[in-house]
């Protein structure tokens, strides 16, 4: 950069080093809001997993991809150590109430002992009392995988459902495969549960519970196949709660992730560790894709602090001059610079963090519906926010750099006449 | 011009440096413009390849949801459907179905150990989506292109016999290159399916017993509209034996598909057809890409906020440099208006500079992002196979290139204001007294 003095030797203003001041912020905003909005984002996921009250998730292939639910529930729960075994079912089912209008949505279906178990600390969001869905166990609709127990035809539904609908307690509604009466069945409403909201699952927002076996039946996953005898009992997964403090030991959930492996060799079993694990790792390289995108304003707000310096140095060229010919030494002009740039660099960082925290509120507050959600999630961590200020600051001293060069290398009768 | 040109060559390596920057905000805006464009104009793309013209889901179901229950009645809508409006030319049901596949190596280790226990370890039954459609109904739809065999025989769907589901099982099956090298099959092998899954070796032999042969009679290219790995297609009632749904008063199909006769408005057949099909929700496809677009907003915001940092940044990069350049040409200026120039012809040098600053970022910039979009493309592409050739995640269409045009435009605009509000303000006087 060979930049000279501007003509009759005028130093240039403040506005420069201002609008570098507010380059850098601009540059230093965006990361704040991306990792602050995604590290928040990722955190209430990881904290919703670690909230819940089981340790170990199996899962099969595709959708309803666990077969003989039931037995394997007994399976599982005759290892020691394990306290509840919870299948779970979601389908798309139909509802109509007493308006008569058909209202596609998800049933989940559980047992419900085992479900309310295995919710963990949520469970006080989403029920107000343990799910009453007739038999807790599921076992006697079941009865060995016959169905032909006495149904509890017992349904929940969602708070959000319930106003939308008018339906209340005691209320029947009728639940279908598809939207006719096919394969319909008269259900009662026997409670409400909470919606718990997540961005990225549909977990807890299900339209109504109801006990897996009626579920499995009404979807045609109870019993199927070309032989009418076949038993399916399908679900999508399996959660397993520890009891006591096998729950919290990682040597006790390895020992019975180990024996849920040995039986169901072809399932996928992982502990809630692994799964905040990748989680995690996930995490991890959206922050680093957030750092790339963010680099682009950094790289130029690195370039625009350098030229700023360097034309300081050049209107101060007979001040820099006169103090080397006195003998001062090069480390102190040096200590000038840089503590300059150190000071247009952290006013940058500062406000960049300030403006950062600014923009995800206003977010919270005025962007679309997944935005403010979003955005109402974001942690700002004080690490990571001083991390992102010292880079700031670090910038700053490398662009210094060329400036301390420089001021050091200028002639020095040229730059005393 | 000349004096801008002027201005930028004495200051070669400054007015390099900030056309760089310029160049970056202006290569990472039009980036994200043509991964925008991209990514609007090649779902529509798909969505015009596809051939579908509507679509038809359980009433009240809301796409771009995937889970909503399915529709009764399949075949019959397929026939009473174009029946009932002249405008269709075909309305095919689709019945979507996870399934397990097996092949006859594994149905022959099963059958020659006692528990599964001469299976090779990782040998499972292997997982995929299923599609059971009638053949004869997809007239107008994109359905997989064969490599291998000839597909389906027989016309229509024979096992489903007028709703009584005796008609012959045809036991016929066209599966995906993926699936097909995962099951190591070839046209005329034998492969089972079945919905039931199995939780170990043990149960292999069990699972056989349960599950449907097929024999192979036709193998396709991976299907852009549903990316899976593996992907099996069936006659409808067929598949409709194997989930459960195969009786009258089920008929089940996930979706119904719907190819309009050449010049036919989606939005007229969409309002026939709900009044005389209150019983299906029929969306177009317009209201299928607006639902995507509102589902993506959340990202646009964000990459919004990053090309708007960019050229914030840049945009202030400009103004010091500018304002920099005024300084260094105070003398000069102050001549010009000393022998008459007006204020609005020092403001036009100043405009012209940053023009030219900007001119020169978007050289910069351009060839950049096209760059980056092709590399992007790349990355993206691998992870999506049989794409319909033309397809791209990332588009540079005219439009991007005159956004990027207008937005160096405004940049130079913007960045030139306090540089002209300088050089118009000089003190003409007291710039020429000094020595």
């Amino acid at each position: 950069m060979s930049e000279r003095p501007p003509p009759g030797g005028r130093k240039p203003g403040s506005l420069p080093g201002l609008l570098a001041v507010v380059a850098m912020a601009a540059a230093i905003t965006l990361p704040v809001v991306l990792l602050s909005v995604g590290g928040g984002v990722s955190s209430h996921e990881i904290a919703r997993l670690q909230a819940s009250g089981y340790q170990i998730v199996v899962s099969g292939p595709g959708t309803a991809g666990i077969d003989l639910a039931h037995q394997r529930v007994v399976q599982i729960g005759a290892i020691p150590g394990v306290g509840a075994v919870s299948p779970t079912l979601t389908m798309p089912i139909d509802l109509r109430g007493p308006g008569g209008r058909w209202v596609p949505l998800l049933a989940e279906g559980i047992i419900p002992s085992a479900y309310y178990a295995t919710l963990g600390s949520t469970a006080s969001q989403v029920f107000s009392a343990p799910p009453n869905l007739g038999d807790p166990t599921d076992m006697i609709h079941y009865q060995n995988g016959s169905y032909e127990g006495p149904v509890s035809p017992d349904v929940l539904i969602n708070t959000t459902l319930a106003q939308d609908d008018h339906l209340t307690v005691g209320d029947s509604v009728t639940l279908a495969p598809a939207a006719n009466d096919s394969g319909a069945v008269t259900y009662t409403v026997t409670g409400t549960f909470n919606v718990v909201s997540s961005l990225f699952s549909t977990s807890g927002n299900y339209g109504i519970f109801l006990p897996l076996s009626n579920l499995q039946v009404l979807t045609g996953l109870a019993r199927t196949g070309p032989g009418a005898g076949t038993l399916l009992d399908a679900a999508d997964s399996i959660h397993v709660g520890l009891t006591g403090t096998a729950s919290t030991s990682p040597t006790q959930i390895d020992r019975v992730e180990a024996a849920i492996h040995a039986l169901m060799p072809y399932y996928g079993v992982s502990t809630l560790s692994q799964e905040a694990s990748q989680l995690e790792g996930a995490a991890s390289i959206l922050n680093g894709f957030y750092l790339v995108l963010s680099s682009v304003g950094l790289a130029i707000g690195f370039v625009f602090l350098t030229l700023v310096l360097v034309r300081r140095v050049e209107a101060e060229r007979r001040e820099i001059g006169i103090r080397r010919a006195l003998g001062l030494p090069a480390r102190s002009i040096a200590a000038t610079i840089v503590a300059r740039a150190v000071v247009l660099g952290g006013m940058g960082a500062l406000l960049g963090v300030a403006s950062g925290v600014v923009t995800v509120t206003l977010l919270a507050r005025v962007g679309s519906a997944p935005v403010q959600a979003a955005s109402r999630l974001a942690l700002f961590e004080p690490m990571q926010l001083i991390a992102l200020a010292l880079g700031a600051l670090a910038l700053a001293g490398l662009a210094s750099a060329v400036a301390v060069r420089r001021a050091l290398r200028l002639p020095l009768p040229e730059a005393l006449r | 011009m000349r004096f801008a040109w002027d201005a930028l060559r004495r200051r070669p390596a400054r007015s390099t440096v900030t056309a760089l920057g310029i160049g970056l905000a202006v290569a990472l805006v039009v980036l994200l413009l043509a991964v925008g464009s991209g990514i609007s104009s090649s779902a529509g793309y798909l969505a015009s390849q596809s051939g579908v013209d509507l679509i038809g889901v359980s009433p009240g179901a809301a796409p771009p949801s995937t889970q909503f229950p399915p529709i009764a009645g399949a075949h019959p809508l397929a026939q009473e459907i174009p029946r009932a409006d002249s405008s269709v030319e075909s309305a095919s049901p689709w019945l979507l179905a996870s399934l397990l596949f097996g092949n006859s190596s594994l149905w022959s280790h099963a059958n020659q150990s006692a528990g599964g226990q001469d299976i090779p370890s990782g040998w499972s039954p292997s997982p995929g989506t299923s599609i059971g459609w009638i053949p004869s109904a997809n007239a107008g739809i994109t359905t997989p292109l064969l490599v291998n065999g000839t597909g389906f025989t027989y016309p229509g769907d024979p096992h489903y016999a007028n709703g009584s589901y005796d008609g012959p099982f045809t036991h016929e099956i066209v599966i995906d290159q993926g699936l097909a090298t995962a099951l190591g099959v070839t046209v005329g092998g034998l492969l089972w399916a079945s919905p039931r899954s199995v939780a170990g070796p043990g149960e292999i032999e069990g699972w056989y017993a349960n599950a449907t042969a097929f024999r192979v009679v036709g193998i396709s290219e991976p299907y852009y509209l549903i990316p899976t790995a593996s992907l099996a297609m069936f006659y409808l009632s067929e598949l409709q034996s194997l989930t459960g749904s195969a009786s009258a008063g089920a008929d089940y199909a996930s979706l119904i598909l719907i190819h309009l006769v050449p010049g036919a408005s989606a939005g007229a057949a969409q309002s026939f057809l709900q009044g005389r099909f209150p019983g299906i929700g029929f969306f177009t496809l317009t209201d299928i890409l607006g639902a995507i677009q509102n589902e993506i907003n959340l990202y646009s915001v964000f990459g919004e906020l990053v090309g708007a940092t960019g050229l914030v940044v840049a945009t202030l990069f400009t103004t010091t440099v500018l304002l920099m350049s005024v300084d260094d040409r105070r003398k000069e200026i102050a001549i010009l208006r000393a022998i008459g120039y007006p204020r609005a012809t020092v403001a036009g040098y100043v405009v012209e500079e940053s023009l030219l600053l900007a001119a020169f970022g978007l050289a910069i910039g351009l060839p950049l992002a096209f760059l980056m979009g092709v590399g992007l493309n790349r990355f993206l592409s691998g992870f999506l196979s049989g794409l319909p050739s033309g397809f791209a995640f990332v588009r540079f269409d005219p439009s991007v290139a005159a956004s990027g045009l207008v937005i160096v435009f405004v940049l130079g605009l913007v960045g030139s204001i306090a540089p002209i509000l300088r050089a118009s303000w000089i003190p003409v006087s007291e710039e020429l007294r000094t020595p």
